[in-house]
């Protein structure tokens, strides 16, 4: 009938062990649903959310910050995703800081990823919109290496501008041209543009087919804008040796104009050049982690050879020539950005040595 | 019985009918008892004597018929009167009934402290004194398995007489027992009759103890009471299903 | 036993207008007495005078002393259940979702599920023993003629003892299910037990919680309705008190897994 102390005792450490429990794991499930920390909510527009659910971890320099709050259609192509996020990192996210949606782990659950922003700037408000990146697919490589190609069409056309107007004697350099004895070099430097621009034009055709042409054309332009600069390197040793005409040229605001243009194009182009192997480096990256395919790696010769595992297995090499291929575009287009560089650089210091002898 | 209709009846039973599906097991039962009175049911073994006796506490509903106590329509009351009622009357079960979890001395203070207006000093004192009542004082602190089955009846009476009943039941109190253990029980119950002057009625096939308690003695057959009188009377009885009982004295 | 055998057994006909198989018949009857018991605990629960002290004692041996049962069980699936998951997820390159997997595995369904059936096992026999000896032994009786309220006494604090422990149990079951998973992963790698709890409570909700709790009660509930109903009614004689811890255990089991099912449909529509 009673209840000796002892066992009183007993059945208190008892219930008292399940309630720490318990409330141990409430806590602890609550903490990291943001339900006992003081949070604030931000939200950011996406033309897609690729997956990404109401609950989803929102991250901040790799650290769970926060949830997603709720994802609601805006119209077609503007979804809004409310996150709500712990108040003490408020300070951290900045009012232009971007938000990305991310793969996390292994089997591809989706984080929302929040980039750091300038240092310095004002801290996010509650209720402010975050501007959104859109993930990097391979759609939009290609798209930036159609942006490269645009801007290697537009420095063949400033070049070909260029060619013309010394064609027409226009400008100092146009009388120069015509009236020097430099004008045989000069015109064979033109015929020389000339060429190139059809080449490049030729490759220009090309270029948004296949990236494959793309580097291959990019490679003869490079050819050709050396054969330029060559030409502008012996341009200039003839302005060395012609003493009379050399300010003339110098001075004419024209031909120095444009010969900045073209460097600036190059530079874009260099940066476009760099973004779509980053692209492709990222896409490659994603495309070894992902865990079928490492699946698939790892196990390769692992499993009975049925039917199945070999068709898996053509699948896979499949996979793999693709792998080796686009690594190789990818070293292809390193190497393009690395001569563009040069070319630049080799741009530049001709431009320098010219400022040099304006002065 | 004619005779007995005083204001000291304190149980009446009228017509009282029980089967079980087709199986009559009481036809027609009528009995009243005086107070003070003891009365013994005699019958054979199945014929629902046991019946009766759950009829009067409510452990068993009749199929019709009245059962009045202390005035009292015991089968027409509502539960909360009936369990008042319930604790003027004491029941002892055949194997005594104890509460195999508890010891002796939870099992007697077991009813007392259930009760509505129960207060600590009701308890002072008395188990020990009806455990004295019934020659077993030294058992307080024991289980009811470490007890033999004629202590556990002792122990059984010394419970049913906590709540101080005035009419107590008895549920075959000897069978099982060994002959002198079953004399110990009957001089038990007739000295409590003696000293708490409780009303008893007690179902038995023991003659022996029948002989010694009884003021009176009932005989069921056949779903009736078909024989009645003292202890003497029916001893001398023509009737062959009486005599039966008293064949072997 | 003499007259009393015989006159208590149940009326085992019916006046039913229809006929129904006999075996159908006892199932519906046994429903009816199974809700209108469960029906009849929650009205005495709720009505004074309140069995504090046997109620205690119930929580004692029906919760603690069903505790090392329940921590063994407990302990071995959580480190089974992780040993076999090793292996397989790591197959698929995703080793480090184990502790997650068995943490949901073990919190939403095999803890639940495992300790009420073992529960069951325990306290439904024990109960169902328990109440029927003491109905064949007159106890029950003995209570009801001496103006205690013999279901509030025994049944109430048992069903009730039943209904508050089992979820204490599943949560240390569950509690002591992820030490044991903790320590299989140790067998194949070094992890902190923070780590360990960090990835393995990466995937767990409220809305996981509590539903898997919810059940937990329910299943008790079930378990100690069905117990007491078994012992509370058995018929006289030994062989019955056999009979009555063997039902209770029969129809607890199966109840766990009906309300499991039931549950799990109800919380996916709800949460």
């Amino acid at each position: 009938m009673g209840m000796d102390k002892s066992k009183l005792i007993k059945l208190g450490i008892f219930i008292a062990a399940g309630l720490a429990v318990l409330i141990f794991g409430l806590f602890y499930i609550g903490s990291k649903e943001n339900l006992f920390t003081k949070t604030f909510d931000v939200y950011s527009v996406f033309s897609s959310v690729s997956g990404l659910a109401e609950g989803n971890n929102v991250q901040f320099a790799g650290i769970n910050v926060g949830t997603v709050k709720s994802i609601s259609i805006l119209s077609t192509d503007k979804i809004k995703v409310t996150m709500s996020i712990q108040e003490k990192v408020r300070e951290f996210i900045k009012k232009d800081s971007e938000a990305s949606i991310n793969s996390e782990g292994l089997v591809g659950n989706k984080v929302l990823t929040i980039y750091g922003g300038t240092p310095g700037s004002t801290p996010v408000d509650a209720g402010d919109s975050i501007h959104s990146i859109k993930p990097a697919e391979l759609g939009d490589i290609i798209a930036n290496l159609d942006k490269s190609s645009k801007e290697a069409q537009k420095i063949a056309e400033q070049i070909t501008e260029i060619t013309q107007k010394v064609n027409n004697g226009e400008g100092t350099l146009g009388k120069l041209v015509n009236n020097s004895d430099l004008y045989d070099h000069l015109d064979s430097l033109t015929a020389n543009v000339a060429n190139s621009t059809k080449s490049i034009d030729k490759i220009l055709a090309q270029t948004s087919t296949t990236i494959n042409s793309v580097t291959n054309d990019i490679q003869s332009l490079t050819v050709s804008i050396k054969l330029i600069t060559d030409n502008i390197g012996e341009i200039t040793t003839k302005i060395n040796s012609s003493q009379s005409l050399v300010g003339t040229l110098l001075t004419d605001t024209v031909f120095a104009n444009d010969i900045k243009g073209v460097l600036r194009n190059t530079n874009q182009t260099t940066a476009n050049l760099e973004m779509g192997s980053f692209s492709f480096y990222q896409n490659m990256e994603a495309l070894k982690h992902n865990f079928l395919f490492k699946g698939y790696f790892e196990d390769l010769g692992y499993w009975d050879k049925t039917e199945f595992t070999n068709v898996m297995e053509k699948r896979e090499s499949r996979i793999l020539n693709k792998e080796n291929e686009l690594d190789q575009k990818e070293v292809e287009l390193r190497e393009m950005q690395k001569k563009l560089e040069l070319m630049r650089n080799e741009l530049q210091k001709k431009l320098d040595s010219l400022n040099l002898k304006a002065e | 019985m004619g005779d007995l209709k005083n204001e000291d009846e304190i149980l009446r039973i009228s017509k009282l009918k029980k089967a079980f599906g087709s199986n009559t097991v009481l036809s027609d039962v009528d009995l009243n008892v005086k107070k003070g009175e003891t009365v013994v049911i005699l019958g054979r073994s199945g014929t629902g004597k046991s019946v009766i006796l759950k009829c009067i506490i409510g452990l068993i509903f009749p199929d019709s018929g009245s059962i009045e106590i202390f005035g009292e329509d015991f089968l027409n009351i509502k539960q909360d009167e009936k369990s008042k009622l319930r604790i003027r009357i004491g029941f002892l079960f055949q194997a005594g009934a104890l509460y195999d979890s508890m010891t002796v001395r939870q099992n007697l203070e077991f009813p007392i402290i259930r009760q509505p207006d129960y207060k600590k000093s009701d308890l002072s004192g008395k188990v020990e004194e009806m455990l004295e009542n019934v020659g077993l004082a030294e058992a307080i602190d024991k289980m009811p398995s470490e007890l033999s089955g004629g202590m556990q009846k002792r122990i059984g009476l010394a419970r049913t007489l906590m709540l101080e009943p005035e009419i107590i039941l008895y549920d075959e109190p000897t069978t099982g027992l060994d002959p002198v253990t079953s004399n110990e029980i009957s001089h038990l119950i007739l000295d409590m009759q003696k000293k708490l002057n409780v009303t008893s009625l007690i179902v038995t096939h023991d003659m022996q103890c029948a002989k010694l308690v009884s003021n009176r003695i009932v005989v069921l057959k056949e779903g009736k009471f078909t024989a009645e009188g003292t202890f003497e009377e029916l001893e001398k009885s023509e009737d062959e299903f009486v005599n039966g009982f008293f064949k072997f004295e | 036993m003499s007259s009393t055998e015989k006159v208590n057994k149940k009326e085992s006909k019916s006046t039913l207008k229809f006929k129904l198989p006999a075996s159908l018949e006892e199932f519906f009857a046994k429903i009816a007495g199974l809700a209108s018991f469960a029906f009849k605990f929650f009205i005495e629960l709720l009505k004074p005078p309140y069995e504090i002290n046997e109620t205690l004692k119930q929580f004692f041996m029906i919760g603690y002393k069903s505790f090392p049962l329940v921590a063994i069980t407990g302990f071995i699936i959580g480190l089974t259940l992780t040993l076999q998951s090793i292996p397989t997820l790591d197959k698929f390159g995703a080793a480090s979702l184990v502790p997650s997997m068995v943490a949901l595995a073990v919190i939403l369904e095999i803890g639940p599920v495992i300790t009420a059936l073992i529960f069951a096992g325990k306290i439904g026999s024990g109960i169902g023993a328990e109440l029927g000896s003491m109905k064949v032994t007159e106890q029950i009786d003995a209570m009801e003629v001496s103006g205690t309220n013999p279901f509030k006494y025994l049944v109430v604090t048992r069903i009730f003892a039943a209904t508050i422990m089992l979820p204490l149990l599943v949560i240390l079951s569950d509690a002591i299910a992820l030490f044991g998973g903790f320590l299989a992963i140790n067998m194949f790698d070094y992890t902190s037990l923070k780590t360990f709890l960090v990835s393995a409570m990466a995937n767990i909700t409220f809305s996981d919680i509590i539903p898997a709790v919810t059940k937990t009660f329910l299943f008790g509930l079930s378990i100690g309705v069905v117990g007491c109903y078994e012992g509370y009614n058995a018929s006289r004689g030994t062989e019955s008190v056999g009979i009555a811890a063997n039902t209770a255990v029969v129809i607890s089991s199966l109840m766990v897994i009906l309300i499991d099912m039931v549950m799990v449909q109800l919380s996916s529509i709800i949460f």
